[in-house]
């Protein structure tokens, strides 16, 4: 018995949708993959805080994952500048420079 | 029983969500039409109450008042029925992460690995129904099934007949029901196919399910190789929310008001639909290289009308070199005879990030001035820049900003 393998074609060229249900839904879908912040527990700010000026200070390498846009993000790199003031760092890879906010940041791996 | 795939279908969808909303329609035949002054006076739902009247969706209006004068005609309001199919997706998800959304009233399920928590099968079929009818006050059929075309076949020709709205169609009783079914019935089989397989004397689904693959595949060639697996239960489509990420194609069509007979009222109808292609392409930033032009005639008529497509020099998202494709295609096949309704569609799209350049005109100036206008019509609104031709009467792009699939949003 031979069986097609066609993935989903027999339906997406029968399927009867309308462009503004289909964006909606793609915006529905979006918004279902939001993320938010966790709300931190003072210890592990305080280790947030800790590990930051560890690693700018022995110029090591850290994994940091944060929230932009809603969305998770990670970036490897070393901290260049730790503004405590404005609380936001820089941390770099290479040619990447990213700008971060600590608020922004709920896990911190250092290598 | 391997009943891991269900087809969700709402009755009589548009109907049911006025009724809910309207209360003291509860016991009333309520339909749902169109303006018949602009062509748009045909049925698009009936209530099971109007059904019984022998109203069916898609007969005129003024036919459906003669079989119920006492007939409640409301309007279609498309934006509140997207709300709730969307509302609807949001409810099945509850049931499992696999929801395939297939059209504004139905929607495809997988139900595998949902068992431990709500059930078997059958009684997860009856909490999507009871979810449903409690929280949007609709009625659900669902198709059962161990794949996606047995559970649309499950819910289009029993679920909706079964007393309790809910069926199964399987290996072990598809030689029973499916299979006596005349052959129009079976899913992907449409009128001029039907009439092809009657002539090579096949009559039901049954029938097709036995023929031969070789001579099937032989006529029409991959599509035969579909049609006899649909007849005999085989379908590996798995259920995706990942199916609208990607565009086959982008295409638009419209009812005209009245029939449209000349070259210059065609040409307003055509760059207004080139127009709103060319904008939904380039919000994607897609751009495409064939160009289906579709149309249909005015009914009386014998011909019908025509379904024609061309190749464009080059990818393209610019309204201006779309449009003098699409009516190069269109007057090479059009026969004089009045038009009721027309339609474009660009495919073969990808990304339009790299454009060809031309060394006779500035492209990169033209596709700046596409993206200009797309960004005036976010801002302010889709009729604050026109094209002067559609201010013409047979211009119809201020009123198609009023609405959703031909319908009043």
């Amino acid at each position: 018995m031979s069986l097609l393998h066609r993935k989903n074609r027999l339906w997406e060229g029968s399927r009867m949708f309308l462009p503004e249900h289909r964006e909606q839904l793609q915006t529905l879908r979006k918004k279902q993959q939001e993320k938010t912040l966790p709300e931190l527990a003072e210890d592990q700010i305080e280790e947030f805080n800790w590990l930051l000026q560890e690693a700018l200070h022995l110029e090591s390498p850290i994994i940091l994952d944060y929230i932009k846009e809603k969305q998770c993000q990670s970036f490897c790199g070393f901290v260049e500048e730790l503004n405590t003031y404005e609380s936001y760092l820089l941390i770099v890879n290479g040619q990447e420079k990213r700008k971060i906010f600590l608020d922004e940041i709920y896990r911190i791996i250092p290598l | 029983m391997n009943a891991r795939i269900f087809l969700i279908d709402m009755q009589s969808f548009y109907a049911s969500v006025e009724k809910s909303l309207h209360r003291e329609l509860q016991h009333q035949p309520v339909v749902i039409s169109g303006d018949p002054k602009r062509r748009n006076g045909i049925i698009l739902a009936a209530c099971p109450i109007a059904k019984s009247y022998g109203i069916q969706n898609a007969i005129p209006l003024w036919e459906a008042q003669k079989r119920c004068p006492q007939l409640i005609v409301l309007k279609p309001r498309m934006q509140l029925y997207l709300d709730v199919s969307l509302r609807l997706t949001q409810i099945l998800e509850r049931f499992s992460d696999r929801v395939e959304p297939y059209s504004i009233d139905e929607q495809f399920i997988d139900i595998q690995g949902s068992e431990s928590l709500f059930g078997s099968p059958y009684q997860i079929a009856r909490k999507i129904q009871t979810t449903i009818n409690k929280e949007l006050h609709l009625y659900a059929r669902i198709g059962m099934g161990p794949n996606k075309v047995l559970a649309k076949m499950a819910c289009d020709h029993f679920a909706k007949k079964s007393p309790n709205g809910i069926f199964y169609l399987g290996p072990e009783n598809i030689h029973t029901h499916l299979w006596p079914l005349p052959i129009q019935k079976c899913f992907g089989v449409g009128q001029r196919m039907s009439k092809h397989l009657q002539r090579i004397g096949i009559h039901t689904i049954g029938e097709l399910a036995h023929s031969p693959l070789p001579l099937l595949k032989k006529y029409w060639g991959v599509n035969g190789h579909v049609l006899w697996m649909t007849a005999n239960g085989f379908d590996l489509s798995p259920v995706t929310n990942q199916s609208f990420s990607t565009h086959q194609g982008i295409g638009h069509q419209m009812t005209l008001p009245y029939d449209y007979r000349t070259p210059e009222e065609i040409e307003v109808a055509l760059l207004e639909l080139c127009e709103e292609v060319c904008q939904r392409s380039r919000r994607y930033h897609l751009a495409g290289k064939t160009i289906t032009v579709h149309c249909r005639n005015s009914l009386k008529q014998a011909t019908g009308g025509f379904l024609r497509q061309m190749s464009l020099d080059s990818f393209s998202n610019q309204t201006s070199k779309i449009f003098t494709y699409a009516k190069k295609c269109f007057f090479r096949f059009w026969n004089g005879e009045p038009v009721r309704s027309i339609g474009i569609r660009l495919s073969n799209l990808k990304p339009d990030h790299h454009i060809q350049l031309n060394l006779f005109e500035d492209v990169e100036k033209k596709r700046k001035l596409g993206y200009a206008m797309d960004q005036i019509k976010q801002r302010f609104g889709f009729t604050s820049i026109l094209w002067a031709s559609s201010l013409l009467p047979a211009g119809q792009a201020k009123i198609r900003a009023q609405k959703i699939g031909g319908h009043f949003k």
